[in-house]
């Protein structure tokens, strides 16, 4: 029963994506997460800390946790107003986007004399999916999305009674599809599996004080496949193409504070390192038609730059139930100048809240939501003059907790 | 316990990796570009360049012309398939025109870039290994295909132009003379290479394709127009199709021809389709069909070492060179041509085939235009009129009979009697403006 809960949920992931938060970097890969807006690194006591701050496994009861989690995600369709290379008028909507994500947590009892804490997570820590049906977006992004699933193995120590360290290592399976229509055509799909590392940091100088650190290295998505282009209904390519694209470096630097009332207040503030992603540029095996080059072989800049996140969450625990709530201001990474259809990010804030609510000693469930609200943005660069508006998201997470 | 917990962590991480994995779908290719990859080789035989084209141009087409295009002619060898199925090596002439940058400045200063069109020309009825495109073009500094100069040097077109399997590098295979799929295959393949070519050389290609043929070629261009339309569909922008003085209804050609009282303009072209007919279908033997019981001698004379005269010579046709002087019972056998007329034994199988080999009864729903000469004494214009009317009735959109008088052509001399030959540049010069139309988006 549970080999076939772990193929069904896995089988979904990889069919699953989004575009959500700054970029197409999702932080909310738990319950807890969504509930919290993100802001559960240093006070994370669940099976998901295995991901957010694995540090922390070190702390929590000897036994086994694991977390099934899943997700909906619903995203509205963006608008955008304006002309397209300096001709036209153009009042167009991308397609609306729904996504079901799960995602698995696992902390293992203390192992051995030295206490360790084996971890494992399956998360989608990224993605972007987004359809445009009508020109101009057709003919540069009728679909771009980005799949993104990743293995996070991690191993925590002691370090002293206080502080806890850990180390994990991320195997992050990733799959594209880019599609555009115009009189010349791509269609390109393709994936990769792409190998990065994790490390944490955890201090709890007092019973109420919780301190934690979390990076996670910059991952380049190789991906490779297969493009087909064509020019009107001429097929002209039909052969290997690669792409890189970069799954950013984050770091988090958080701290909580639980007062008498068992209420907890976390601060996150997160930079993600957005300048890793100078171009995107596909590369084919063979020669592209020159009449091609222009528009589907010379790298098309975009100079994305750091953004951060600040992130506030606030968990009430009473005797059998946990209440959580959170908010998030998120900064865009994406440029005025090199902003397209594919991703046409803008500042926002989300705001959240959540329950979790304890069975038994070994069973817990819970359900947490995001609402997330990107600010309007008027853009005037090389191709787009206009506005784009109307990208907002929603987030449903359900959890279901086993400790054994 | 804490093997226990080890192992079901090792079990979860393994099981969640291959659930992941396995999902992976696997893509098309992700190897080398398959499009044209039946691309053999080529050679560039001569690159003429602009000025000396315009000279040639003026020459030959147009005094009063004040441009003309470079003209970059390449052999190329690719794969292709054979009527009996079997994969031969064929070649082509790949003519592809340079602009000036003077020509390209001006473009640009209409906001427009230089890109290149493709005309899949399919020659007419050869007879020697010497009038193979391949073999006309030598390197020498100057234009040497006609049609290419026309074609490319004057109008801007790509020529694709194939030797056709049984010529260039093919010679030793039997050419599947008026057969459907080989002749389609071979042209379609030629394209396909071409463009490979063209990609991987930088040229400017536009993925318009634009289709033509006389009277053979015609034929070809028909038939390869009906393949692309039918069975390639996504594989090219197919913008028009010229097919001009065809024999598009082989069975009545047949009826008109293979009767012992009609005199023959032109005996080797029927000499030529009795000798493919019955080399490429097992239920023909030739021995039943020709009046020449030496039937390897027979087939030898069309593997492109004979002249048209010679082989009238060779069949006993030796008066006036074979031409317009014998009826068809000098060439045929009087059995077989009972046979034809009543659609008996060997008769009636090969009006089947001719039937299979026809090309005027579907629907094509690409433009065309069928050009013929109302006097053309040796495929009669009713061949363009029945494929223009049955066209008509099958729906399809846009179809155009150009019929042209003899008023139009120049006069018969007597190196050049017939209208069939004589037609040809003017047919030629319409086909070449109608698609110009066509890619200025005028029609």
């Amino acid at each position: 029963m549970k080999n076939q809960l772990l193929k069904i949920t896995a089988l979904s992931a990889i069919t699953s994506s989004v575009l959500m938060a700054s970029g197409y970097k999702i932080p909310e890969t738990s319950m807890n997460s969504v509930a919290l807006s993100g802001a559960n690194i240093a006070h994370v006591k669940e099976a998901d800390a295995a991901y957010d701050n694995p540090a922390n496994m070190v702390f929590m009861g000897d036994n086994n946790h694991m977390e099934v989690n899943l997700m909906y995600i619903g995203t509205s369709g963006t608008k955008y107003k304006g002309s397209y290379a300096g001709e036209g008028s153009y009042d167009i909507s991308a397609e609306e986007q729904t996504f079901i994500i799960p995602s698995l947590h696992y902390v293992s009892p203390s192992i051995g004399d030295i206490g360790a804490r084996f971890g494992l997570s399956m998360v989608v820590p990224g993605g972007l999916t987004r359809e445009w049906k009508e020109q101009p977006a057709q003919a540069t992004a009728e679909e771009f999305t980005l799949q993104i699933v990743e293995v996070n193995p991690t191993v925590a120590l002691n370090i002293t009674d206080e502080i806890s360290a850990a180390i994990g290592f991320r195997v992050v399976h990733s799959s594209g599809v880019v599609k555009s229509s115009s009189a010349a055509s791509r269609d390109m799909e393709g994936n990769s599996i792409d190998y990065g590392y994790n490390i944490a940091l955890s201090y709890k100088p007092t019973n109420n004080i919780d301190i934690g650190v979390t990076y996670r290295s910059n991952i380049d998505l190789t991906i490779e496949g297969n493009a087909k282009l064509s020019i009107g209904d001429a097929r002209v390519y039909n052969g290997g193409t690669s792409l890189t694209v970069p799954l950013p470096a984050a770091l988090n630097l958080a701290a909580a504070y639980t007062f008498a009332t068992k209420t907890t207040v976390e601060v996150v503030y997160e930079k993600t390192y957005w300048s890793t992603y100078e171009a995107i540029d596909f590369n084919y095996v063979s020669s592209i038609p020159s009449i091609l080059v222009p528009s589907f072989d010379n790298p098309v800049p975009r100079n994305w730059k750091d953004s951060q996140s600040l992130r506030l969450g606030i968990t009430q625990e009473l005797e059998n139930l946990t209440l959580m709530a959170g908010f998030v201001m998120d900064e865009t990474p994406t440029p005025e100048k090199t902003l397209g259809y594919e991703s046409p990010g803008s500042d926002s804030i989300s705001m959240s809240f959540g329950t979790r609510y304890k069975i038994n000693n070994t069973i817990d469930v819970g359900i947490g939501a995001l609402y997330s609200m990107k600010e309007d943005r008027t853009v005037k660069n090389a191709n787009i003059d206009g506005e784009f508006s109307n990208s907002n998201a929603l987030l449903i997470s359900a959890a279901l907790g086993y400790k054994f | 316990m804490i093997k226990h917990v080890i192992k079901s962590s090792i079990t979860f991480a393994l099981l969640s990796s291959l659930t992941i994995f396995s999902g992976c779908s696997e893509v098309d290719n992700d190897g080398e570009n398959v499009v044209g990859d039946n691309f053999v080789s080529a050679e560039v035989i001569d690159d003429v360049n602009a000025s000396v084209m315009l000279m040639a141009v003026k020459a030959s087409i147009d005094a009063n012309a004040v441009n003309a295009f470079g003209y970059k002619a390449v052999k190329i060898i690719y794969d292709t398939v054979n009527q009996d199925g079997e994969s031969v090596e064929a070649s082509g002439l790949l003519v592809i025109p340079t602009a000036t940058p003077e020509y390209q400045a001006y473009l640009a200063s209409m906001g427009k870039m230089f890109s290149i069109s493709m005309i899949s020309e399919n020659h007419s009825t050869i007879f020697t290994e010497a009038e193979a495109p391949t073999s006309v073009e030598v390197t020498n500094g100057m234009p040497d295909y006609p049609t290419a100069v026309l074609m490319t040097g004057y109008a801007g077109f790509a020529s694709v132009i194939p030797d056709y399997i049984g010529y260039g590098v093919s010679k030793d295979t039997a050419h599947p003379y008026m057969l459907k799929k080989a002749s389609a295959r071979a042209s379609l393949d030629m394209i396909r290479a071409s463009v490979r070519y063209m990609t991987d050389n930088n040229v400017m290609f536009n993925a318009q394709l634009y289709i033509s043929g006389y009277s053979q070629g015609g034929h070809t261009a028909m038939a390869l127009a009906q393949e692309i339309e039918e069975n390639n569909k996504g594989e090219f922008n197919l913008m028009g199709v010229a097919s001009m003085a065809a024999p598009h209804d082989l069975e009545a050609l047949g009826d008109i021809e293979i009767d012992a009282s009609h005199t023959m303009v032109y005996p080797g072209f029927l000499g030529y389709l009795a000798d493919s007919y019955a080399y490429y279908n097992e239920d023909l033997n030739l021995s039943d069909i020709v009046v020449t019981e030496d039937a390897a001698m027979y087939h030898g004379l069309f593997g492109g070492d004979y002249i048209n005269a010679q082989i009238h010579g060779a069949l006993g046709l030796t008066e006036n060179y074979g031409f317009g002087t014998y009826t068809a019972d000098a060439l045929f056998k009087t059995t077989f041509i009972d046979d034809y007329q009543n659609s008996s034994n060997a008769g009636a199988v090969l009006r089947e085939k001719f039937v299979e080999n026809s090309t005027y009864d579907w629907a094509p729903q690409t433009k065309i235009n069928l050009i013929h000469c109302i006097d053309d004494e040796i495929i009669p214009y009713t061949m363009s009129q029945k494929a223009y009317d049955t066209f008509t009735e099958n729906e399809s959109p846009d179809v155009t009979l150009s019929l042209i008088p003899s008023a139009m052509i120049p006069e018969a001399s007597a190196t050049d009697p017939f209208v069939h030959s004589r037609c040809g540049n003017t047919a030629y010069g319409a086909a070449v403006t109608w698609f110009n139309a066509i890619r200025n988006g005028d029609i």
